[in-house]
């Protein structure tokens, strides 16, 4: 807001309207707060369920990961991601991917020369390489959301805190500039009017 | 270690039994790396084995036995080799890994027609990917002694030795902070 401003019936309009589309406009981000906070605390909770999926399923592989030490077995050859399948979504205004599947590459196994572990590897890994996809989606649309809502949270205060009350401020003083000024010509003309009744008089 | 005949190369090879404590593990290994003497840097106790063997084998007998790992003794060179534990060996192998791999196919659904082969079943039993591969070579060693029986210090015995050490390298190969690091890799890497 400007430091200097005309003290005149122009600026009390403008001013009016400015706070009227303040007014306005704050329901609008509050609402828009409330459904982020929503949306965040809902992706919080999914982000920490995939997170305690993934915890788990490393405690349940530890049983057995010890196969994974034996030399000449390279499983990361056959677990490879071909695609990941992403749809565009709007989120309170906010353009976020949201994951659909993920595809992997078809590698044969020989069945002959590799060990009979390497079978639950590749299931375990294809399943864990989906729920890190899936986090890490997740945890992106987090943080773009997080910046929407503290953006949404921001304005908010501005509006409730900084620009409403300044303009009601603002408003107040004209009114009351206005109000002397209008005094100030009344008196001034009752004063011009009874000095021409006084100048007539004694004429 | 002596030279001469394959009497003092059995005798003065460690006792092999189906084992993975690290007591006996480190037993195998050290007198192992004791035969290497300077020279074991870098090499595997499956080369220093080779190394020795050298000494008493016949050249032919040696090509094959370097040749020899778990994952090509089911192959058709082995199943028809002279030595009669070896050729046994092979062949139950390739019977084995045929046996498991009618299992993987059904199991992976690219044959559901397949019947569930009780044997195999039994052999593999419920549990871990890591007690399955045990129960896998327990059996495979048990096959082995069986087929071995009376053979203590001839070329079926030594070749009967690189299967039994070959069958225990892998298991003590088997080790749950570098399997896990391998896991985390393959999750994580693109």
């Amino acid at each position: 807001m400007a430091d200097k401003i005309l003290m005149n019936k122009n600026t009390l309009a403008a001013l009016k309207i400015e706070l009227g589309e303040y007014r306005d406009a704050l329901p609008v981000f509050e609402m828009k707060e409330q459904q982020l906070k929503n949306i965040v605390q809902t992706l919080e909770d999914g982000i920490s369920t995939l997170k305690e999926e993934i915890a788990k399923t490393n405690k349940e592989v530890r049983k057995w990961v010890a196969v994974m030490a034996e030399e000449g077995v390279d499983c990361s050859n056959l677990v490879k991601v071909e695609k990941v399948i992403t749809e565009g979504q709007e989120i309170a205004g906010v353009s976020v991917k949201a994951f659909v599947d993920i595809h992997f590459e078809k590698t044969e196994i020989d069945y002959l020369t590799t060990p009979l572990w390497v079978d639950d590897a590749v299931e375990v890994v294809m399943d864990q390489r989906t729920k890190s996809t899936m986090l890490a989606l997740e945890q992106k649309k987090l943080e773009l959301l997080q910046e929407e809502l503290a953006e949404a949270r921001r304005m908010k205060n501005a509006l409730k805190e900084v620009f409403i009350p300044e303009t009601i401020e603002l408003i107040r003083k004209i009114e009351i500039y206005l109000g002397d000024v209008e005094r100030l010509a009344i008196g001034c003309a009752k004063l011009v009017k009874k000095k021409k009744q006084e100048k007539k008089a004694t004429a | 270690m002596i030279g001469g005949t394959f009497e003092y190369l059995m005798s003065s090879l460690p006792n092999l039994s189906f084992q993975n404590t690290e007591e006996a593990k480190q037993r195998v290994l050290r007198v192992l790396q004791k035969y290497a003497g300077n020279a074991s840097e870098g090499l595997s106790p499956a080369d220093i084995l080779d190394e020795e063997a050298q000494k008493f084998l016949p050249a032919s007998a040696f090509s094959i036995f370097q040749k020899m790992n778990l994952k090509n003794i089911h192959e058709e060179a082995f199943q028809k080799n002279k030595s009669q534990v070896l050729s046994a060996f092979s062949k139950f192998t390739f019977e084995l890994k045929k046996e498991i791999k009618a299992r993987r196919t059904s199991q992976d659904g690219n044959d559901k027609k397949s019947t569930k082969n009780n044997r195999i079943e039994e052999i593999i039993g419920d549990g871990t990917p890591l007690e399955k591969e045990i129960r896998i070579m327990q059996y495979q060693w048990d096959t082995l002694e069986a087929l071995s029986v009376g053979h203590f210090a001839d070329m079926e015995a030594v070749f009967t030795y690189k299967i039994k050490l070959m069958i225990l390298l892998r298991w003590w190969s088997f080790n749950e902070e570098k399997g896990f690091k391998n896991f985390i890799r393959m999750t994580t890497n693109n």
